[in-house]
């Protein structure tokens, strides 16, 4: 495992040079990507023609080093980069060239990281296990056989892999943290307008939030420094005066009515090894109630395919995108909509539009935003008592490619303990904290709203509990 | 469990053509995940009588100002068109008959 500290030790004291370090992982992609599939684009030119211009930069700076200089990093294909293609893991943009950089793009320019491809992801980031990209599955690099998680299964097999040090994803439900937990590796998601969704292609607005993937929680705190900022154009974004924390004293809340239906016994048991890893390291346990998170992954299901109708309605063949023929404006719609979107994004799609259709929008809709707010407020309440809640990651190991596709509900299950830290705009870090039949199995913790540095801080600690 | 005629209109509504198999598997799949969330109905009380806002900051609004993107951002919008005549976007009537 190759952390940014390690690069950049080798930058200071002259081992390597950029050029050497960004050559050996585009090897690493090149040898391995054709088994894992985890990215769609590699962009080796421009990465050696940038590392080429890190490297003089380096020089001529006294060897003075910005947060990500000369770090390799992979984006999910969600993200807007200028100039290259962005599919969104959809049929309907395979053709589609980004018009302009997403913020999180700028931000780590402006930080020095080199961006070296594009990953593999469930189409429009819908999926907890990246079989629905319209590009194939991604493969877990602990092994071929089964999903790496999903949507963000590419970004988190790049880093497992050692394909990249560290990678950004999106997570609407989970889709950074339980990847993170299936390929074993650190997945954070930051509270809910910490980092501009301005680029990135809507799934669910009210929920979307971009982060990074990583094989320690330093490095991903180091990306998160580096792309969080207020910016204009997305106005949930905002300008929030909380610095690196160096608390070190934390009280965990364990979840006393966490619904169990699903819950893996060997899940389950990492998870209370866990909680005795954290007490001996000098957590405070505490036993907290959220009595609406029973209801969390329902209410998810009912907001984000109303957002994802909503969002989606702008892929139309008409302004980008693919285009299929038809006699007739609305022929054109729907064969465009049908050849271009799969099955998955179909599905959401057609029950956003019921739930939102009339004589039943008060029924489900208007429902699910009482049950947002109820849930909302029971970890407001809990977060008087505790710093942060730990709850494990997925109620499930990693499972065999094919194992759940024909069954949709059981697949929206594996987002069962991931969707509230969304619901709620908590930040929410994913950590590996075990292993079943070879497979990792990881351990979240959720903080309050816009308080990620000390969250991130708690998760520090945990790690070093669990290594 | 949803009528035939039901998901006809829905993929009228959204605007996707159905294919044999949508009709076919979609009246279960999707009538099984809206039985799912339906235990929503049992959950009493709707939270605080305020906007659903997570956070005081949330309510901010952008600057009422005008932002002109430029030029070379129109003609990269423009290049992405599926179909085009010079610069215009080409499409089917918009209106029928």
């Amino acid at each position: 495992m190759i952390t940014i500290s390690d690069i950049h030790t080798s930058y200071k004291d002259g081992s390597k040079t950029v050029r050497t370090v960004v050559q050996s992982y585009l090897d690493v992609i090149r040898e391995k990507n054709p088994e894992f599939n985890a990215f769609l684009d590699v962009y080796e030119e421009k990465a050696m023609s940038e590392a080429k211009l890190a490297d003089e930069r380096m020089t001529n700076s006294g060897g003075k080093l910005r947060l990500l200089e000369g770090i390799p990093i992979a984006i999910k294909d969600n993200i807007l980069v200028k100039g290259y293609h962005v599919t969104a893991g959809s049929n309907i943009l395979r053709e589609y060239t980004a018009t302009y950089d997403a913020f999180v793009v700028e931000k780590l320019r402006e930080a020095g990281a080199i961006i070296v491809g594009k990953t593999n992801l469930d189409e429009f980031a819908m999926g907890s296990s990246n079989e629905s990209s319209a590009f194939g599955p991604v493969r877990n690099p602990h092994n071929p056989e089964y999903v790496p998680g999903g949507s963000s299964g590419g970004s988190a097999a790049s880093v497992a892999a050692g394909m990249t040090p560290v990678s950004l994803g999106s997570d609407t439900g989970g889709s950074i943290r339980q990847p993170a937990s299936f390929c074993g590796v650190v997945g954070f998601k930051p509270s809910y307008g910490r980092v501009s969704r301005s680029g990135l292609i809507a799934m669910a607005s009210s929920f979307d939030q971009i982060g990074p993937l990583a094989n320690n929680v330093e490095d991903a705190e180091t990306v998160f420094r580096a792309i969080e900022d207020k910016d204009p154009k997305d106005m949930t974004s905002q300008d929030i005066e909380d610095v690196p924390s160096k608390k070190k004293e934390f009280t965990l809340g364990i979840v006393s009515d966490l619904p169990e239906d699903g819950l893996d016994p060997a899940v389950k048991k990492i998870f209370e090894e866990t909680v005795e890893k954290a007490k001996k390291e000098g957590f405070k346990i505490k036993s907290i109630s959220l009595p609406h998170l029973k209801y969390a992954l329902a209410c998810y299901y009912v907001i984000v395919p109303a957002e994802v109708s909503s969002n989606l309605a702008r892929f139309d063949g008409m302004r980008f995108g693919t285009r299929t023929d038809g006699d007739t404006l609305t022929e054109v719609y729907s064969k465009t909509r049908f050849s271009g979107f799969g099955t998955e994004v179909r599905r959401r799609i057609i029950v956003g539009t019921y739930v939102l259709s009339h004589g039943y929008y008060d029924a489900y809709y208007k429902k699910a935003q009482h049950v947002w707010r109820l849930i909302t407020e029971d970890f407001a309440k809990a977060f008087k008592d505790v710093d942060a809640v730990l709850m494990p990651t997925a109620p499930a190991p990693p499972f065999k490619i094919g194992e759940k596709t024909k069954d949709p509900l059981e697949m929206y299950l594996a987002d069962n303990y991931t969707v509230s830290a969304n619901i709620a705009g908590l930040p929410g870090i994913s950590l590996p904290a075990g292993k079943i039949d070879g497979m990792p199995i990881g351990v979240q913790l959720l903080g309050k709203r816009f308080e990620d540095y000390e969250l991130l801080a708690a998760a520090k600690k945990l790690e070093q509990a669990l290594s | 469990m949803i009528s035939d005629d039901d998901m006809k209109r829905l993929f009228k509504l959204a605007r996707i053509e159905p294919s044999e198999e949508d009709l076919k598997n979609f009246p279960e799949e999707i009538g099984s995940i809206i039985d799912y969330v339906g235990q929503l109905k049992e959950v009493e009380g709707k939270g605080s009588d305020t906007e659903l806002i997570l956070s005081e900051k949330d309510a901010e609004l952008r600057p009422d100002k005008e932002m002109i993107p430029s030029s070379s951002d129109a003609d990269a919008l423009i290049n992405e068109f599926p179909e085009k005549v010079g610069r215009l976007l080409k499409s089917k009537k918009v209106f029928e008959g």
